[in-house]
């Protein structure tokens, strides 16, 4: 129980530090910029412009949460400890794994509050032109924030043990191959003999296959959604998650700070 | 049984590498320190002499290389070794966007402490610190002195039994190092153990019940305050000099240091050894003492001749 206490002390903390940045609000400023230009798009376009606002929208919306969880993520343990603000936190009855777990919910919850908050802005505008709200545009919004809190488990866990470029460098490769990780699972199926594949089948099963969690073409044209595409890649976004977050605390375990 | 004490290490080392080459740096090397209960302890050393690793150590914010630290009987890399420690970090840097009363309500939960105990020792404490009239605004416009004093405060949430303070004087006003001196004295009343790193000897001399002096990571002394000033006093002589005799050239020979004062010439003889050698140069007639008496040293003098002596 006491521990639970910490971790959400530390959760709460992140969480205030991140909202008051206004970094994040310059960050909201420009997705509403962006919403309103795809407004302005879907109008010159040739019919239907409420299926461009959604696609566009939906795409700008988890765009935006990815580049905040990716530059915030990063700095995230790795700026604590530059600035020795970790120094005094750390010289409490904290555990490090405690200490990594609350920054993860802390700013997973401001990165969340953010995306709320455009994709509410995102439900205006689709209300405003007439399209309905459907469960797929829901269901498309949910599975996005799970594709955003791979990116800032994976951003949090290169911050516990490497410098801002090679940890932006680092989720950068790992967020491109996972929007590519069908392609990569087809062409090992495609190349049964590929000398490639041993070295494919490792790279397929690192990387988060962030495709499962990409359902902006069925809310688009409101195609069916069975339960299972929205379950199964929670249970996998948890599990990818879990595995990052223990990965971090190990790390960062043995980290001297400095 | 007798309870543990407050600090012990054991051979305590660290080593960092450095550099593309992995150059080794020796940061604290077989480190034996025990620092009892309710004792204010000193811990001196130049700029990049080992204090703050050694703090950090008893931390685990670094490993050690060998050896091993506890706290009051719990190995520090066990964090149940912290419950009632409070830290006080050199240039101690907080959340900017936090306020001062936010903070230290923080800290106060990592302690697992209840809201009604918190909200009113850090209502204390930050009256304590003079910061009640700041305590709800955001820490990015605090000066440094104001930062040091909050770290202060929320050192002191948890109500230690034992408090590391690395160089808490360095960056206050006079008034401030008066101040937290006061508030130190008024801890070791309470029962609390105080274990401070400072290169300000002045201060250190004025509030520890002990010292040890650190140079390279190794611990050159280790002792009561009183013990380490009258280990090597040294005498003072006022002295008349014929007129061929170069003062000068006899006091660097000898390793004895000449002081004009009170337009009298003064020479320091360290030891005894040297005296008896000035005992002979005063019955060669060259030299004539006018007064010998023990010398008061003072926390830096004793500690510059701990460093003459580690250097051979």
């Amino acid at each position: 129980m006491a521990g639970l206490n910490r971790i959400w002390a530390v959760a709460q903390t992140t969480f205030r530090e991140t909202i008051r940045n206004k970094i994040l609000l310059h960050m909201v400023g420009f997705a509403v910029a962006m919403l309103g230009l795809a407004w302005v798009v879907s109008n010159w376009s040739i019919g239907e412009p409420d299926k461009i606002i959604t696609d566009l929208g939906l795409t700008i919306t988890v765009l935006i949460g990815v580049l905040i969880a990716l530059f915030a993520g990063i700095v995230l343990v790795y700026g604590e400890v530059e600035r020795g603000t970790i120094l005094p936190i750390l010289a409490k009855p904290l555990p490090r794994w405690e200490f990594v777990l609350g920054k993860f919910i802390g700013f997973s919850g401001a990165v969340l509050l953010v995306y709320v908050g455009m994709n509410l802005i995102l439900i205006l505008l689709l209300a405003a032109v007439g399209r309905p709200i459907t469960p797929h545009l829901w269901q498309a919004m949910y599975l996005s924030i799970w594709e955003i809190e791979l990116v800032v488990a994976l951003a949090l866990l290169f911050s516990s043990f490497s410098n801002p470029s090679l940890s932006a460098l680092y989720t950068i490769m790992l967020y491109v191959a996972g929007r590519f990780s069908f392609d990569i699972k087809l062409f090992i199926d495609s190349n049964p003999l590929a000398p490639s594949r041993p070295i494919l089948e490792v790279v397929y099963g690192v990387i988060p296959h962030l495709s499962y969690f990409n359902l902006r073409q069925a809310a688009v044209h409101t195609l069916d959604i069975p339960w299972e595409r929205v379950v199964w890649p929670t249970v996998y976004g948890v599990l990818y998650c879990g595995v990052v977050l223990i990965i971090a605390a190990l790390a960062f375990r043995s980290r001297d700070l400095a | 049984m007798s309870s543990p004490p407050a600090i012990q290490t054991e051979r305590l080392t660290k080593h960092y590498r450095l550099g593309v080459t992995r150059r080794k740096i020796e940061a604290v090397v077989d480190l034996d320190l025990e620092v009892g209960e309710g004792e204010i302890f000193a811990f001196i050393g130049l700029n990049g002499a080992g204090k703050t690793t050694t703090l950090k150590l008893l931390l685990d914010h670094a490993r050690p290389t060998r050896g091993s630290a506890a706290i009051f009987g719990v190995n520090c890399r066990d964090p149940r070794a912290r419950a009632r420690v409070g830290y006080l970090p050199d240039l101690p840097h907080f959340y900017r966007f936090l306020t001062a009363r936010e903070l230290i309500d923080y800290c106060g939960r990592l302690f697992g402490m209840k809201r009604s105990d918190r909200k009113e020792r850090s209502r204390r404490l930050l009256g304590l610190v003079g910061l009640s009239d700041r305590a709800d605004e955001p820490l990015k416009g605090f000066s440094r002195g104001m930062l040091q004093r909050l770290g202060l405060a929320q050192a002191l949430i948890n109500d230690p039994v034992l408090v590391l303070l690395d160089e808490p004087l360095g960056g206050l006003d006079p008034i401030g190092r008066v101040e937290l001196r006061e508030v130190i004295s008024g801890l070791k009343r309470e029962g609390c153990t105080v274990f401070f790193s400072s290169h300000i000897l002045d201060d250190a001399q004025r509030i520890a019940d002990r010292v040890g002096i650190i140079h390279r990571g190794r611990l050159l002394a280790c002792g009561s305050l009183e013990d380490l000033l009258l280990k090597n006093p040294g005498w003072d002589v006022e002295l008349e000099v014929s007129g061929d005799l170069d003062l000068e050239a006899v006091c660097r020979r000898y390793g004895w240091r000449q002081e004009l004062s009170d337009g009298r010439c003064h020479i320091v003889i360290p030891d005894d050894e040297s005296l008896k050698e000035f005992y002979a140069l005063a019955a060669s007639g060259q030299v004539r003492p006018q007064s010998i008496g023990r010398r008061q040293v003072n926390l830096e003098e004793a500690f510059i001749a701990e460093l003459d002596r580690w250097q051979g």
